[in-house]
């Protein structure tokens, strides 16, 4: 086997039968693997109304058929899962290097079912798995947690583990490996804790074969080549990590402020990648297998928010910054350290604590109901210790915990959660940027940018640039950046490489590992067919294009200042062009021929 | 010139592309429990070290092994492993003070760095210049330098 | 006129903004002058390999892209803040 493992491990919880069977591999040519095999097997195994937090969902790890080999920046892992957050379809990816050891453990996905009557952890050493009692691990934060399973297990385990947020069941718990990467969206955290599963602990030794070693060291130095080149993968993103997009991001006026009342924030420049790399930065770090080196060691000094870890990326210190009207990058390094510890989602904490914040504001909450504390835009010291209360569940902390829609809505406004399909929206203005809106409201898994990164051309002007403003065009952008990252996604690849390579480096790469031929039109059809597979799947939850919105503020109010003044979000000019393009109906229900031209039907 | 392998802490980012290139490079394919380098890294304190056999003048392995598949050729700056002689005993892994020379079962032999014969492949592959493969004399010269400039930018702070 | 720098460019000029006095025509103007004054730490960003003006860079004039006002020609009047960012990206 080369490429894939073959395998797939089953644990089931609820017995303790642990089982091995070999991969579908009809289903890894048509679904590549991570994101699309996982999102595979979940809709083929569990119904669509299946409660997320129930045992009959399915937690699902599984790395790409590139993770584990020297393809640059390809060593990623997605978990799929049904998400408590929005209902549909969770599909969360993370780094470090978690993913690969799985992989050299012999694996191509592990599938975590039922729930353990007691708080477990699962230790995977090769072919021997042992579920075990978690006891004091339960109740601890994310390093410790790591710390403690490696006494137990061994002392080069790779771990992932939940924290207390994710044992709480809070629906924006994320589960972190490595100590500091995160499978963040979603809440898959939360049905982590909900399998009474604490952490899981990796030893692998085996090997990883190629099929075409010839072709795949061409590709591996074409690809590498390409991306060290290009001044955004080579230099850029080393320099100052993501963070350098805040002040692109504000200068263009689409960087949402104080709960998307606004597109612009005057001091953005305090809490961009700049300040960062001057103030906070040690070292930048990379995951397995990685040429670009992204990853923020940061440390702060002031003793009010002292402390040291990883990050912040753009989304956390937008979310934690200018959504919050904080200023101050000490704080939002402080507050991401808490999350990495606590294990919750920066872009949806972050942005709950910002849609309270707008609720306390307007009045529609009070301090009655915040448990005393007084919640403004621009208090850094109360956002901190907000993202600390949520992860604890305590106090006001305890409605965080639950994601600014159902915050919104328990007050009677849901109008405040900034959110699409309940998942909050990260940091680029859909008023500001047309095409990113539509992006929003599209996505399979709710509010995120990553799923159709229309940023690199509406904004940044990479590989081709596309007026911000503008509608035209964007409908068919939009399709082919999120049928890219469906199929990059399920390689295992990092969506940097894109700032460098594309489809023809990556098909190119898959057919060289796996020795499975895909053209690069093969691999944005296996794209295709991933975002058709996961949107019919959402469809027999329940969604419909009702759900395919956008927050009323993004339609109606007009960013009040700076360059985007005036603006809104056009997406009812694009949706039904979308639609038609995708090859959809007009309600968004994919038609009888497009899934048979898929193989979905 | 005789040349060593440097490794240079400060600059490593943990991604452990050398010991891809050193598994792939030994036995192509992906193992890097196999790789003859390896790469910890302490991720509290976000600082990555990797680490590989340092080729001893003096190696306690080539003076345990009792079939002379360690060896030094006079001269030269590697320690040699032939595993045509090797009796698999590993008196070299208990005498390395380093653990840099490991038994493989997998294989059935003693994993160790050779250098890739002069042409070592986890140089080639690091990403940000963490291995560098330098003259034995030169290799320090940045470190020197690096304290030398940090010497005088304290005297002319003073001046 | 007002320029700001960001990112490496802050490197390259020792400055996040400056004002700007000397007459110019074009933003294309701008940059060659802004390259004869910075030299080459600068020119290496706004300068593809090929030797395009502008290159990969994002250069904005009062928030909007250049690229969008007629590209190198766009003219500059006195009150205009032109943001000049290297090729960067994140998400």
């Amino acid at each position: 086997m080369y490429g894939w493992t073959g395998v797939i491990l089953r644990v089931d919880l609820s017995s303790g039968a642990i089982t091995r069977e070999p991969t579908n591999m009809r289903d890894a040519k048509l679904f590549i693997g991570a994101r699309g095999l996982a999102a595979k097997l979940l809709t083929d195994e569990i119904s669509p109304r299946t409660d997320a937090l129930s045992p009959g969902n399915k937690l699902i790890f599984a790395p790409g058929p590139l993770s584990g080999t020297f393809a640059p920046s390809m060593g990623r892992y997605d978990v799929v899962t049904k998400s408590p957050l929005t209902g549909a379809i969770a599909a969360s990816n993370s780094g470090g290097t978690f993913g690969p050891e799985l992989k050299f453990a012999g694996y191509d996905m592990l599938v975590i079912e039922g729930r353990a009557k007691h708080p477990s952890f699962l230790w995977i050493n090769n072919e021997e798995v042992e579920i075990r009692e978690a006891g004091e691990l339960w109740g601890n934060m994310v390093p410790e947690t790591t710390e403690m399973v490696r006494a137990l297990t061994d002392e080069d385990a790779r771990v992932a583990c939940i924290g207390p947020a994710g044992e709480k069941l809070s629906l924006v718990a994320n589960i972190m490996n490595d100590m500091h990467r995160a499978a963040g969206r979603s809440g898959v955290g939360a049905v982590m804790g909900s399998k009474n599963l604490k952490a899981i602990a990796v030893v692998g030794t085996r090997p990883i074969k190629v099929a075409n070693p010839k072709a795949f060291e061409k590709f591996v130095k074409i690809a590498r080549q390409k991306i060290s080149e290009n001044p955004v993968g080579g230099t850029g993103l080393r320099v100052y990590g993501t963070n350098v997009l805040v002040n692109i991001l504000n200068q263009v006026g689409a960087f949402p402020t104080r709960n998307f009342k606004d597109g612009y924030f005057p001091s953005a420049d305090k809490i961009g990648g700049e300040s960062l790399t001057s103030n906070h930065l040690l070292r930048p770090k990379g995951c397995f297998a990685c040429t670009i080196s992204c990853g923020r060691v940061t440390k702060v000094v002031n003793p009010k928010y002292a402390g040291k870890g990883e990050g912040p990326e753009y989304e956390t210190a937008w979310g934690f910054g200018a959504d919050c009207g904080i200023d101050n990058l000490d704080a939002i390094n402080k507050a991401n350290y808490l999350c990495n510890e606590l294990g919750l989602d920066t872009i949806s904490i972050a942005s709950t604590i910002a849609c309270a914040m707008d609720m306390y504001t307007d009045e529609v909450i009070s301090i009655e109901d915040t448990g005393g504390l007084e919640i403004r835009f621009g208090d850094a010291e109360t956002m901190v210790e907000l993202v600390r209360l949520t992860g604890l569940r305590k106090g006001f902390g305890n409605q965080l915990a639950e994601g600014s829609y159902r915050l919104a809505e328990k007050y009677g406004h849901p109008e405040y959660s900034m959110s699409v399909k309940k998942q909050e929206m990260p940091a680029y203005d859909p008023r500001g940027v047309q095409g990113i809106g539509l992006q929003y409201a599209t996505s399979n898994r709710g509010g995120c940018h990553v799923r159709g990164y229309t940023i690199s051309p509406e904004v940044l002007g990479t590989p081709f640039k596309m007026d911000q403003h503008a509608t035209e065009g964007k409908a068919d952008v939009v399709i082919t950046f999120q049928n890219l990252g469906a199929a990059l996604d399920s390689t295992g690849a990092c969506l940097f490489t894109t700032f460098g390579i594309g489809a023809d480096e990556l098909a190119a790469l898959l057919s060289a590992v796996t020795g499975v031929h895909y053209s690069p039109a093969d691999f944005m059809k296996a794209g295709d067919r991933i975002w058709n597979l996961e949107r019919q799947w959402n469809l027999k939850v329940g969604m419909t294009s009702a759900d395919d919105s956008l927050p009323t503020r993004m339609l109606k109010d007009p960013i009040p200042t700076g360059p985007s003044r005036g603006k809104v979000n056009h997406l009812h000019e694009m949706l039904p062009e979308y639609y038609k393009l995708r090859g959809w109906d007009a309600e968004g229900i994919p038609t009888e021929e497009k899934l048979k031209e898929l193989a979905l039907a | 010139m005789p040349k060593i392998l440097m490794i240079h802490p400060e600059k490593c980012t943990g991604c452990r592309n050398c010991m891809l290139a050193c598994s792939y490079g030994k036995d192509g394919q992906f193992r890097p429990a196999a790789s003859r380098i390896h790469v910890y890294t302490w991720e509290r304190e976000g600082f990555s070290v990797p680490i590989m056999c340092q080729q001893c003048n003096d190696a306690p392995c080539t003076k345990v092994c009792p079939t002379h598949s360690m060896y030094r050729l006079p001269g030269t700056t590697l320690v040699e492993y032939d595993s045509r002689d090797c009796i698999r005993c590993r008196m070299c892994i208990q005498a390395c003070p380093f653990g840099n020379a490991v038994f493989d079962s997998y294989t059935n032999t003693i994993l160790k760095c050779d250098t890739c014969n002069g042409d070592p492949a986890c140089v080639k592959m690091c990403p940000t210049s963490a291995l560098t493969y330098d003259d034995e004399t030169v290799s320090t010269r940045s470190r020197k330098k690096a304290l030398a400039t940090k010497i005088k930018d304290a005297f002319q702070e003073v001046s | 006129m007002m320029i700001r720098y960001f990112a490496m460019l802050r490197d390259a000029t020792h400055r996040s903004e400056q004002m700007w006095d000397s007459p110019v025509s074009s933003l294309g103007e701008l940059l060659i002058a802004l390259c004869k004054s910075y030299g080459p730490e600068f020119h290496k960003w706004v300068v593809d390999e090929k030797g395009n003006l502008g290159g990969l860079s994002i250069i904005l004039v009062n928030g909007t892209d250049y690229r969008h006002l007629g590209g190198l020609d766009a003219h500059l009047n006195e009150n205009d803040v032109i943001a000049i960012f290297p090729p960067v990206a994140g998400g």
